[in-house]
């Protein structure tokens, strides 16, 4: 017999929203790492090259382990897509599973010999890799939606961030690999669409917090708690260094090769602190 | 379908506990993890303050988003009662239920220990327990109620302040018609549309938000 403290909920008999517990940091970095893989891999995919795909696959591949550590039962984690029909995870699972096997199969296409038969096939495979990184991309939405506890996370404009913010954190990692291999080619018009993604992510999160801050009960609260008790997380971080400070380097050209690299740095700790303040401050309804 | 609900009468509650230790011993549930509790509220101020009790619970709710959510099948209504259960063979404990309970109503076991560290054998040893990591929650005692009993949470109260019996029944002798057609009877969170099989009634305002 274990002799280790009792976890006591010490907060079940309180009344007044509660704060949820079930999704924090790992969740945060396994969407952020789902979006840059999905959307980097497609960047390389563009531009053929393979070493950058295998890496953005990889990226996917550690979410997933770390999607896996988040269950109770990680054993029998395949049972996840066995209801594909009514949950938004079972899709997600499926959507993952489908991207991982189409890109691995994809980059064996290019990588090995005389494997015609699947370069024959490249074309439709890209597609279908194309709509499930779509729908991976938007994912992390979808299961914040499904949430139906958390009245904080139904608002629809957590679906567009989703998919903004991976697709976005993946572009700046793309920009900063492709601007050290070939730095004249890359950052003119690339620069400028993710400035354009950058900005509309900027927009999309004050209209957010717009709409949740005019609603009642659990959601303003979780609006409240973000603006007013996590100013690191979300006005530093995920504002800040995620979106602001990425917007100003690149939007006005003012990076060098080298710092494209620091600023996709900040991307990334930004992106997954946009995610985390989400989730952490999801609250439950109060009852009494 | 005869659908199994409960009717909280909150004018006879005078929150005991009696039935969150009852379902406790029931369950064998593990520390901290509660299928039932009794949430107070203290109002007003002296001369004129008073205590409200609310019993809170799995409310088996007809529309259950965490059915829906539920990645593996592992929840599901029995078709027979429209008791919401949880298939612990299926579930992986990923928690989506947890955060589609409005009601916040469901708990992953973290902690396969009861409340006797020591490991002093358990009351019931006959009812299954959940294994650490997948979801657990109230199942309205159904393995009581295969055998004609009434939950134990409604058997232990002393002042019959839960009544346990079929919902919209027209000829069953538990039947709770009488509360449930009440105009001072309400659920929970009425708002989040999931049709809850569990009932409040009171002669005074709810004492909830809504």
């Amino acid at each position: 017999m274990s002799n280790k403290p009792f976890k006591q909920s010490d907060l079940s008999f309180a009344i007044g929203p509660k704060f949820q517990t079930v999704w924090g940091l790992r969740e945060a970095i396994v969407f952020m790492l789902e979006g840059v893989g999905v959307s980097s891999f497609f960047w390389f995919a563009f531009s053929d090259n393979v070493m950058g795909m295998a890496c953005a696959l990889t990226a996917v591949g550690v979410a997933v382990a770390l999607l896996l550590s988040h269950l109770g039962r990680p054993s029998v984690a395949w049972r996840a897509i066995t209801n594909i029909r009514r949950s938004w995870i079972s899709r997600g699972t499926a959507a993952i599973g489908l991207f991982f096997v189409l890109a691995a199969t994809h980059i064996g296409s290019l990588v090995i010999p005389g494997v015609e038969f699947v370069q024959n096939l490249s074309s439709p495979l890209l597609l279908i890799l194309f709509f499930a990184g779509i729908f991976i991309l938007l994912y992390p939405g979808f299961a914040m939606r499904a949430s139906a506890g958390i009245a904080f996370w139904l608002n629809p404009n957590h679906l567009s961030l989703s998919f903004l913010n991976g697709f976005s954190s993946g572009m700046i990692v793309y920009l900063a690999v492709a601007s050290a291999i070939e730095p004249q080619e890359t950052v003119g018009l690339m620069g400028d669409l993710c400035t354009i993604l950058l900005l509309v992510t900027v927009i999309s999160t004050l209209i957010l917090t717009h709409q949740s801050l005019q609603r009642d009960g659990a959601a303003a609260l979780s609006m409240r708690t973000l603006i007013k008790h996590e100013p690191v997380l979300f006005w530093l971080l995920a504002l800040g260094l995620g979106l602001v400070a990425p917007l100003i380097i690149i939007g006005f050209d003012i990076a060098g090769p080298g710092s494209i690299a620091l600023v996709a740095v900040g991307r990334i700790i930004g992106d997954i602190a946009f995610r985390y303040a989400i989730l952490k401050v999801g609250a439950f309804e109060s009852v009494l | 379908m005869s659908k199994y609900g409960m009717v909280m009468d909150l004018d006879r509650c005078i929150g005991c506990n009696a039935c969150v230790i009852a379902c406790k011993v029931e369950h064998n549930t593990a520390a901290g993890i509660n299928f039932t509790k009794i949430l107070e509220q203290e109002t007003g101020t002296y001369p004129d303050a008073g205590r409200h009790f609310l019993p809170v619970m799995c409310n088996h709710c007809d529309d259950a988003p965490c059915i829906d959510v539920c990645p593996t099948r592992a929840t599901y209504a029995r078709e027979k009662d429209g008791i919401v259960l949880v298939d612990w063979d299926k579930c992986i404990g990923c928690g989506a239920c947890v955060l589609a309970c409005p009601y916040d109503q469901r708990f992953q076991i973290f902690d396969e220990r009861t409340t006797f560290p020591d490991g002093t054998d358990y009351e019931r040893p006959d009812v299954n327990r959940a294994e650490t990591g997948v979801i657990a929650k109230c199942d309205f005692c159904y393995h009581r109620i295969d055998e004609g009993r009434e939950p134990a949470c409604v058997e232990v109260c002393p002042t019959k302040a839960r009544i346990f019996g079929v919902v919209k029944a027209s000829d069953s002798e538990r039947n709770i018609n009488s509360y449930t057609e009440q105009d001072r009877t309400w659920t929970l969170l009425p708002e989040k549309k999931t049709k809850p099989s569990v009932y409040y009634v009171s002669q005074g305002e709810p004492p909830c938000s809504s």
